[in-house]
């Protein structure tokens, strides 16, 4: 227990508890996962800015069993950390479970899925994402004709601009109407 | 790259009433979200070269992105430093800035789900002048511009200007349209307006999206900011939106709530701390207005919702104790993946009701019951304790103790090996306990000092509370039943609605399970995905063959198909009829003496019947469904109804014959008991029950009769619950288990063994067993008390032997199975059980008689009493008034406005989910006619670069 009291200030805890959809007790749990992934880098004591400062790099993220076997393991590290490398401070990885936590709202993961799906970071989900998407889905067992046949049907159903991507607004429809996502869309901690 | 360029802003005057004017000065805002169109080519000049390659190729345009992340944004953290220092020089920039701050940060915090509106006033109290300035300016330009001719002159006006406005550059920096990320999204769209100069017609497309997008989020939280704490004079603006304005709307709906919401944590620490500080200036503020008056201030205050969030917060901690096992579910997630972990999800909701059934019979039922029996034991042996001294007391006290009589007698003769046997069988000395209905005594008393006193409160009315208490539990299991399944009726709805739902998308985009982190299952993912796509492929295949079915084959198939109904029907009659036959049996056979093994067998026959009926009969489904040649969902789908409807009418079929022999019987012999005659000369109906039988003589074993009905219905339902309880253990031990050991040993070695392979967990079939348990629970929930308790337990047992079964002895469910699917899926079908046998014990307390011998409804207050009459006695007692408050309900002018009322109310439901329904229609095709629109100006911008108006910043034309 003394342990809680010194990692993070009183302000601190209360400030991370106002900004995710963490009680305490799972920031700390979350905080242990952190410091697990590299017990050498990260000290005990967070209660200047080291929440923000100290960095994981995107390999030993990548190694965390939660992710490990992610297919968008990458994606996923670059869009919550900060600086788009990958490297994730506390403050990023505190954020990624919280998105992914089952509190976190529909439209807030759905938001976040957009990032992780849009690879070449256009804003929009092209064909070029679609594939790319697909690809690590299926481990890139599907031949190159079904891989398009699969993403035209995709922007068959969504696209409802004809203009052969999805825009946000076009993926938060389909995701609306899309009951696996929300269900699927999540990781325990 | 230096963000703090000098920007200023024309005088508004200037801009509000000339079309020119507006266009050179107010574009620079309103448009200047475009800044990438600026940005992307003044930066050539002043940018490293690295960033003059944007447009070539993609790859060294993402990592340049990063490169710039890295090198000078890292955090809006820092940039806002960097503003602190700037502010005295850049005023105006500044004062622009904090318009976007405040547009972003009041939100932003309010994305972390617990912040709150009062954040977001003292937030925008602060920056409300800026935010003012900033508004009246872009308002008033924006009047001018309409449609199509706004894009046009836009785009015009950019290309054609935007090269000599470097202060623009950047500014849009700031303006962080979608998310964090803000230079991502400068750096592609400032390349993509290099390629609209250059070559690329597609971006181009792109560019009108993004211009799009961008307007209409500046425009949303300018309306947030306006009703979130603006001032009087931009109310004024209010009325001046141009009214194309909001014909877009639901573009934004989804839109800028995420959007606001994707602040990286960091930045809405930032935020929060800054408000943190603000509101302790306002604090101190409010503090000193205090000091000097205490009336007249009235101020909102951000402190108490702060506590009630917190104590809101301990409660939300403190209902997190019913998300017990959550580690076991990380351990299930992870190594099977969502859908399977809704089994045990449902296993534990199921836990959790029992459990709380279980309190309310442990309350009412149990206590009071244990507390009577242990108090008044010696007093009261014959468990009658009545003060009135009618025929029906009589009647009551003579059966009573004749059932007491029989039970004794029973009781006294057994050996140690009857004892076992009558644990397994629910008879003998086990009748006469708790578990039983006949145990109950009708009343139960705790008397007043003497022995002759009632104070208040003295009486239990035990027949009342057993009536209530199974009442009240099937009200509240009816309610948490719907509401559990009202969460995921949406999801079904959406699901059944074909049409518009969006198959490959959903498989694409929510086809990921994020909670898979073994490496075998993210294999074996990626496996059925890829599977579940060739799936698709091969259905495709298959509808074109069914078009091209001829005639002759169509006939063929669908004779195929009717006789394999057939056939199905003739199977589930004949389980029935097994079913039916066996207890007829057993009732036969109860009267002989039978040494222990045969009589354990035939007391179980019909549970052992109902045990093997559900082993075999689902496996004959599957393939039979395989034959018929329908699709692949529809095949899953086909046989887990024929199993549901196995299992559930294998119930019925129980419940029927129990009837029939039970009470059909008694009708037929016309309510004479003519051994009887002599025994109970006033008894009719052989004490309500038509089985009772007198021995001939005192020797005789009395094993054939039925004395207590109730307990008998009982004994059966628990001897079903035992034996599910059995099946399912022993078939996961002695079954699954060794077929493992043998599997792991000598699958390399016997092909037979590995053909056979594992045990598979069939996901709906396991399901299908735990609600056909959870139904035998309900069924025989009033016959045998003790039922809820006991289920309870197998509930929790089952959720470790099948996490067991699954983790160390099956094969890993081979379909993937939709988790949102089968969870309502199961949901229905535990309704649907339930309401059957809502009706049915409402059916048996309305209109059957119970024993008088035993039991808490043994004193009869009339010839036709019922169970019901319990109520309506009590009732009765009450004085005038709320008595007939209560009769109300029952009558004819009650329940007719009352059913009026209710088909008014489904009618307005269903009227509003249509006109949802055509909502949903219009707006789609609002959609779709906007996605013209933006193809329309494409045309147009085509055009515009055809007659060369654009040109480079040379001048010269492309």
């Amino acid at each position: 227990m003394g342990n809680k009291v010194t990692t993070f200030t009183e302000v601190q805890l209360e400030a991370y508890q106002d900004c995710t959809y963490f009680t305490r007790k799972d920031i700390l749990r979350v905080f242990q996962r952190f410091r697990e992934l590299a017990p050498d880098m990260i000290p005990y004591d967070m209660t200047s800015d080291e929440g923000s400062r100290l960095k994981i790099p995107l390999d030993k993220l990548e190694e965390m069993p939660e992710l490990k076997e992610n297919p968008f393991r990458r994606r996923i590290c670059q869009v919550f950390s900060d600086d788009g490398t990958g490297d994730m401070a506390f403050e990023d990885f505190l954020d990624m479970f919280s998105v992914f936590s089952e509190a976190a709202p529909r439209d807030i993961k759905s938001a976040y899925a957009f990032k992780i799906y849009d690879y070449d970071n256009d804003n929009f989900l092209g064909k070029f994402d679609l594939e790319k998407t697909l690809k690590s889905l299926t481990q890139d067992s599907l031949t190159k004709d079904e891989v398009t046949f699969v993403v035209n049907k995709v922007l068959e159903e969504t696209d409802l601009d004809d203009d052969e991507m999805l825009s946000f607004i076009e993926f938060e429809h389909v995701i609306s109407r899309a009951p696996e996502f929300l269900n699927t869309f999540h990781i325990r901690i | 790259m230096d963000r703090r360029r000098v920007y200023t802003y024309p005088e508004p005057d200037n801009i509000s009433g000339d079309y020119d004017n507006s266009q050179d000065g107010g574009y620079a805002d309103d448009a200047a979200y475009d800044s990438q169109y600026v940005g992307g080519h003044t930066r050539q000049d002043s940018d490293p070269p690295a960033d003059y390659e944007l447009g070539n190729s993609p790859h060294v345009r993402s990592n340049n992105i990063n490169n710039n992340n890295n090198n000078n944004f890292g955090s809006v953290v820092r940039d806002d430093d960097r503003y602190q220092h700037a502010e005295p020089r850049y005023n105006s920039r500044e004062s622009d800035r904090h318009v976007h701050d405040m547009e972003e940060g009041g939100v932003g915090v309010g994305g972390g789900g617990r912040a709150t509106g009062h954040h977001y006033e003292r937030h925008g109290d602060r920056r409300e002048s800026a935010a003012h300035e900033w508004l009246r300016h872009r308002r008033t330009k924006s009047q001018h511009l309409n449609g199509y001719d706004f894009y046009r002159h836009q785009i015009q006006y950019h290309v054609n200007r935007g090269f000599q406005h470097d202060d623009d550059d950047n500014k849009d920096g700031v303006d962080n349209h979608y998310n964090s990320r803000v230079d991502n999204d400068d750096d592609a769209d400032r390349r993509s307006v290099q390629s609209l100069n250059f070559e690329d017609l597609k971006r181009a497309r792109q560019i009108l999206a993004t211009v799009r997008v961008r307007r209409k989020s500046r425009k949303h939280s300018s309306r947030k900011r306006r009703s979130g704490g603006a001032s009087s004079d931009d109310e004024d603006f209010v009325d001046d939106v141009p009214a194309d304005y909001d014909d877009d709307d639901e573009e934004e709906v989804g839109l800028p709530s995420a959007r606001e919401k994707m602040k990286s944590l960091a930045e809405r620490l930032v935020l929060a701390k800054q408000l943190q500080s603000a509101k302790e200036v306002a604090r101190q503020y409010r503090d000193s207005l205090w000091a000097l008056d205490h009336e007249g201030v009235t101020f909102s205050s951000g402190r108490v919702p702060k506590k009630l969030q917190r104590v809101g917060g301990t409660f939300s901690d403190a209902l997190r104790v019913l998300n017990f096992w959550s580690h076991q579910f990380k351990e299930i997630e992870g190594h099977f993946g969502i859908a399977t972990a809704t089994y045990f999800r449902f296993t534990r909701w199921l836990v959790k009701i029992n459990f709380l059934v279980l309190l309310l019979f442990l309350g009412f039922i149990y206590i009071p019951q244990l507390t009577y029996s242990t108090i008044f034991s010696d007093q009261q042996p014959d468990q009658v304790n009545i003060t009135d001294s009618s025929r029906f007391y009589e009647e009551t006290f003579k059966c009573s103790n004749a059932y007491s009589d029989h039970l004794d007698n029973i009781t006294r003769k057994e050996s140690d090996i009857d004892k076992f046997l009558n644990i397994a069988l629910g008879t003998g000395f086990i009748e006469n306990t708790m578990l039983f209905y006949g145990y109950y005594s009708n009343l139960s008393f705790w008397r007043g000092q003497d022995p002759g006193e009632e104070v208040f409160g003295s009486h239990y009315n035990m027949g009342l509370a057993y009536l209530l208490t199974v009442g009240a539990s099937f009200i509240v299991l009816f309610l948490l039943i719907v509401k559990n399944s009202s969460n995921t009726i949406k999801e079904t709805v959406m699901d059944f609605d074909q049409q518009a739902f969006p198959k490959y998308a959903n498989a694409v985009f929510g086809g990921w399970d994020y909670c898979i982190n073994s490496e075998n299952m993210a294999a074996f993912k990626q496996n059925i995905i890829y599977k579940e796509f060739m799936a698709d492929l091969e259905e495709i295949k298959l509808k074109r063959k069914k078009q091209n079915r001829t005639t002759g084959e169509r006939s063929k198939l669908y004779l195929k198909r009717f006789g394999i109904n057939l056939f199905v029907i003739a199977l589930l009659g004949a389980s029935f009829y097994a079913i039916f036959a066996a207890t007829d049996f057993l009732l036969e056979k109860q009267t002989e003496q039978l040494s222990f093994i045969v009589a354990l067998l035939i007391q179980y026959l019909p549970s052992i019947i109902i045990s093997v009926l559900n082993f075999f009969i689902p496996e004959i489904f599957l393939k039979l469904a395989e034959v018929e040649e329908y699709s692949n969902n529809f095949t899953t789908r086909i046989t887990i109804v024929r199993a549901v409807f196995l299992r559930l009418s294998m119930v019925g079929v129980l419940i029927v014959s129990l009837y029939y022999q039970l009470q059909y019987e008694r009708e037929r012999t016309s309510y004479t008991c003519p051994e009887e005659e002599n025994f109970f000369p006033n008894v009719t109906r052989c004490c309500g029950n038509p089985m009772w039988k007198i021995p001939d003589s005192p020797t005789e074993d009395e094993k054939g009769t039925v004395k207590c009905w109730e307990s008998y219905v009982g004994q059966q339902f628990y001897k079903l619950a035992v034996a599910d309880f059995a099946a399912v253990t022993l078939a996961t031990l002695l079954l699954k288990l060794p077929r493992r050991l043998v599997h792991s040993k000598l699958k390399q070695r016997v092909r037979l063994v590995s053909t056979l392979g594992l045990a598979k967990f069939d996901l709906p079939l396991e399901v299908l067993d735990i609600v056909y348990s959870q139904t035998l629970c309900w069924v025989g929930m009033f016959f045998t008390p003790l039922l809820p308790a006991i289920t309870f337990v197998k509930v929790f047992f089952f959720f470790f032997l099948k996490k067991f079964e699954l983790l160390f002895v099956c094969e890993t469910p081979k379909n993937a199975y939709r988790a949102s699917r089968s969870y309502s899926f199961f949901q229905t079908i535990l309704l649907v059980s339930f309401i059957m046998i809502a009706g049915l014990l409402g059916y048996m307390i309305g209109n059957i008689q119970p024993s008088k011998s035993c039991g808490p409804f043994r004193l009869y207050s009339s010839d036709q009493y019922v169970m019901f009459d319990t109520v309506s006695n009590q009732v009765n007692s009450w004085p005038s008034t709320p008595r007939n408050i209560v009769k109300y309900f029952g009558t004819v002018a009650f329940f007719l406005p009352a059913f009026l009322v209710l088909l008014l109310s489904i009618y307005y439901y269903w009227a509003t989910s249509q006109g949802y329904k055509k909502m949903e229609k219009l707006l789609k095709l609002q959609l779709k006619s906007e996605a013209y629109d933006k193809q329309y100006l494409l045309a147009r911008v085509d055009e515009v670069i055809k007659k060369g108006q654009l040109v480079t910043h040379d001048n010269e034309p492309i």
